[in-house]
């Protein structure tokens, strides 16, 4: 089922994380702890020069409103993030 | 570390021991005509920058004596895979009770309470080794206490003997599995704050391990909990026991504070 997650990225005091790119990720329709294999996942992302991240969901069931949770991996920072993210 | 102690007295008093700290395992009497000793085994994890922690006796009952020993494990479970139920008779013969674990690569120790202190060493026990032991003298014919441990190499750890002076005993078996399970692999990660304030004492954990350490290549975690804390200085060991990747290899781990709501990944080397 096709959804979108979009989040805003963030450093630690707050700036906005804008025109990332080469972020990998991966999208779980569980909570952390119960994780199954990620339902989408995918390489080459980026962030607008807002830092807002989107991708398009494919395989995950979560229909809008529910939430799963997102992995980020920037290798050039290299930074890691973890969100829990309602589908839109 | 363990710590395993036979007090000599009346049993009646009840638990005289105080052991803030420490996880009480087992404890029961020696089926006694006189002096009726009681059996103590205790763990507990070392905590960074070693031990200083002692056991302490209810002091408001003075009558009675001990033995105790000690001893510590590198690389064991913080908490025992079985405890048997412990044996107890009069005889020459002490015997620990067989038990069944749930893995396998850890170790079996074995204890001995026994009502005297004529023993001039350490009685042996076939296939293991003599871990520690002691005796007290009083009151009555007095106490000893004696650990024994042998590799578990069995889920089915039979029961093991010594020959000892023909006296009342008790004789009880536990099984610690080695930290990181079958795999032996283990990841630490030390847990701060984005103000890195170290974050001690967390509890119920949530945790994904992933062998991949690139999430667009991730495939189900191989390892994963629900219920893992942070000791005292926010250090978090998680054992592997399914990971394929071994000392040195790079992985992923997503982990979330259910109760504070923090969430984060890391990539983190095996142990």
């Amino acid at each position: 089922m096709a959804g979108t997650v979009t989040i805003d990225l963030k450093s630690r005091i707050g700036t906005a994380q804008a025109s990332l790119s080469g972020l990998s990720w991966a999208w779980f329709d569980e909570d952390v702890g119960s994780l199954n294999a990620p339902t989408d996942q995918g390489s080459g992302e980026t962030t607008d020069a807002s830092g807002t991240f989107s991708v398009t969901t494919v395989t995950s069931v979560l229909t809008t409103g529910q939430v799963g949770t997102l992995v980020l991996y920037d290798p050039t920072g290299p930074k890691i993030m973890a969100y829990r993210v309602a589908v839109s | 570390m363990y710590v395993a102690i036979v007090y000599i007295g009346a049993a009646s008093v009840g638990d005289i021991l105080t052991a803030t700290g420490w996880t009480k395992d087992w404890t029961g009497d020696v089926a006694s005509t006189t002096s009726t000793p009681r059996g103590f085994i205790f763990h507990r994890e070392v905590p960074p920058g070693g031990l200083g922690a002692t056991v302490d006796f209810d002091t408001s009952n003075a009558n009675f004596d001990h033995a105790a020993v000690a001893f510590a494990i590198t690389g064991a479970e913080a908490t025992p895979d079985v405890i048997g139920t412990a044996q107890t008779d009069s005889s020459g013969t002490l015997s620990c009770p067989a038990v069944t674990a749930s893995g396998t690569g850890g170790l079996a120790l074995r204890f001995g309470f026994i009502d005297a202190d004529d023993e001039s060493s350490q009685p042996a026990m076939s296939g293991h080794t003599a871990i520690n032991w002691a005796e007290d003298s009083n009151p009555g014919n007095g106490g000893g206490v004696f650990c024994w441990v042998d590799d578990q190499a069995s889920t089915s750890v039979g029961a093991a003997t010594a020959s000892i002076s023909s006296e009342e005993w008790a004789g009880q078996t536990i099984v610690v599995s080695e930290a990181g399970g079958a795999s032996g692999a283990s990841v630490t990660v030390n847990l701060v704050d984005i103000d890195s304030s170290v974050q001690a004492n967390l509890s119920n954990l949530r945790w994904d391990w992933f062998n991949e350490p690139d999430p667009q290549n991730f495939n189900a975690p191989s390892d994963q909990g629900t219920v893992e804390t942070t000791d005292g200085t926010g250090e978090l060991v998680l054992d592997l026991p399914n990971t394929t990747l071994t000392t040195g290899q790079t992985g992923f781990l997503v982990l979330r504070d259910a109760t504070n709501n923090f969430i984060g990944g890391y990539r983190l080397d095996i142990d």
